[in-house]
């Protein structure tokens, strides 16, 4: 990748942590969806954000993006306020699969320039040097030949390789991953996982989140079992024994 | 030939008509517009709701003897706060939030209409009254049309992301909030704009129709927000030379043509055209 004025933040902020969670609490009405949820992510890592459905992943991760209030704690982006980090396009999301519109009249290389919208002026009308931006991530994440389909003419593999499209255009150094392996298949899961080991390499704080556990022990660095607080922090190999999951997945896995 | 210029000529000479014909296609443009954003994000009932709510300040404003955008404008946008205010604080449902609202609104309209009969026509604001648009009338339809379009089309790509997907415009720092507020305000701006045309009843189906029925065309936004405008521009001419050779209502033959339209595309469309969806598998069971 060329370097981007979204890296030269990034150095100015190097020596703070990616992500540093402190006391994160979110209630909805009566459900207390986190409480408490301290966890700090270096750069260059992998962590697996495990946990069962309901168990406030894409809670924690509006979180971080400020679509969710908090009841309680804080949250610093790179060290700085997380407002301030977002604007410098240094956070990447990547939704759910259910929350998209997968009929939205859009096509993947326009979805892949809304990455770029942070740089653009108050039209956001794209230059050349973001057409270039958006056709080299196009080209990383293999959608090239696929750039003028509608988004929902994809196999469920290419459509989470558009919103990892999005994060290279967008030039982010924190991925936020909700689920980017629900409903793909096992050669698409390889090609993503490869992807994004590339991604770390390159400095990239990426969290994935996932209820699935297939597939955790090759891909993560780190892993955080979560079950509406943070249960364990640590090793994939050390997370997934059977007691751990046990106490996070309750039966339906033990 | 010659007959056919005369036939589209002649309802022109009447000073009425052409000031008809400028309302009504200024309001159906800039309602085209709006429309491609308020049915992808899913806003068609807070168009309902907004056009009805303004009836109170169409009202007041006549009485007062005030611009009507004025008092219109001031009661959509109220609408549309007290609905967010009610969804804030309590757990009613967002539908049932925006009925209660927006009912309320329109029967306080009624109620002060009924009360001052000498001055308001109801049926004018419930229906439209185009053929009798004053001076006034234009110049507010046109300068609020003039905003509303200008806005909506300088923020168009940011409306886009947000009706497709505001976690992202969330997660890069652009205001959501703003841009939400934005929208809004100017959906109060369009039914102002429109509800000289066609009345406050039938503002909303020129909010949705043109929207859907362009969404039926084409997998493209860009598009979407052209063929919007291009059919709706064509309907609205279409339908103020029907309603006058027919001798019928302005803004329900405006609508009317509208929906004819909405059916075609909803035939014939390529993206989800019934027949035509009938037509390939009957070929491919033939095939088989
Ligand atoms: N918008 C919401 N309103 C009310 N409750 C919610 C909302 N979003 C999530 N919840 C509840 O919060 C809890 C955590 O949900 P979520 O963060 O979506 O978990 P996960 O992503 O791990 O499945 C669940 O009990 C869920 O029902
Ligand atoms: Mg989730």
């Amino acid at each position: 990748m060329t370097p981007t004025a979204a890296d030269h933040h990034v150095d100015s902020a190097a020596s703070a942590q990616t992500l540093e969670a402190r006391g994160v609490a979110v209630r909805y009405g009566t459900v207390q969806a986190l409480q408490g949820v301290d966890l700090t992510l270096d750069s260059a890592t992998i962590t697996g954000l495990l946990g069962m459905n309901g168990s406030g992943k894409s809670s924690f991760f509006g979180a971080i993006m400020g679509t969710v209030k908090t009841t309680a704690g804080s949250v610093r982006l790179f060290g700085a306020a997380p407002k301030e980090a977002r604007s410098r396009g240094l956070v990447a999301y990547m939704p759910q699969s259910e929350n998209v519109d997968w009929d939205f009249p859009i096509s993947v290389r326009e979805v892949v320039m809304t990455g770029r919208y942070g740089r653009l002026g108050l039209t956001r009308r794209p230059h050349g040097r973001d057409r270039a931006a958006v056709g080299e991530a196009l080209d990383r994440v293999g959608l090239t030949e696929l750039a003028s389909r509608q988004i929902g003419e994809l196999s469920g593999g290419q459509r989470k390789r558009v919103f990892v499209a999005r994060a290279i255009a967008q030039g982010a150094r924190l991925l936020l991953l909700d689920e980017p392996f629900a409903g793909v298949d096992k050669a698409s899961e390889a090609t993503i996982s490869a992807l994004l080991r590339e991604l770390r390499d390159e400095g990239c704080s990426i969290l994935i989140s996932t209820h699935d556990l297939a597939g955790v022990p090759e891909l993560c660095d780190d892993v955080v079992l979560l079950k509406n607080r943070v249960l364990f922090r640590g090793e994939p190999s050390e997370a997934l024994s059977p007691e751990r999951l046990a106490l996070v997945f309750g039966l339906e896995s033990a | 030939m010659t007959e056919w210029i005369s036939w589209l000529i002649e309802p022109l000479q009447f000073a009425f008509m052409a000031r008809a014909l400028l309302v009504t296609v200024v309001a159906a443009l800039t309602c085209a517009i709006l429309s491609v954003w308020l049915v992808q994000i899913g806003w068609a009932l807070m168009g309902d709701a907004v056009s009805h709510a303004v009836l109170p300040g169409v009202a007041i404003s006549y009485i007062l003897g005030w611009p009507f955008a004025v008092g219109a404008f001031i009661f959509g946008a109220g609408a549309v706060a007290l609905i967010g205010g009610v969804r804030a604080t309590t757990r009613i449902k967002s539908d049932a939030a925006i009925g209660v609202v927006f009912t309320a609104l329109f029967a306080l309209g009624l109620v002060i209409i009924s009360k001052t009969p000498s001055q308001t026509d109801l049926g004018h604001i419930l229906f439209g009254n185009v053929l009798g648009v004053s001076d006034a009338d234009i110049w507010q339809v046109l300068g609020s049309g003039a905003i509303a379009v200008s806005l909506l089309l300088l923020k168009r790509r940011d409306l886009t992301l947000y009706a497709f997907d505001r976690a992202h415009a969330d997660a890069i720092g652009i205001n959501t909030r703003w841009l939400s507020m934005l929208l809004l305000g100017l959906l109060a701006l369009t039914v102002v704009v429109a509800l000289q045309a066609v009345g406050i009843l039938l503002v909303v189906a020129m909010l949705i129709t043109p929207g859907v029925t362009a969404y039926l065309l084409t997998k493209r936004f860009d598009r979407m927000l052209w063929l919007s405008m291009a059919i709706t521009v064509v309907c609205a001419v279409a339908g103020l030379y029907l309603s006058y050779y027919l001798d019928a209502s302005a803004g329900g033959a405006v609508v009317l043509t509208q929906s004819a339209a909405f059916l075609l595309a909803y035939l014939f469309g390529p993206r989800g055209g019934v027949v035509v969806n009938w037509i390939r598998s009957r070929r491919e069971v033939v095939a088989a």
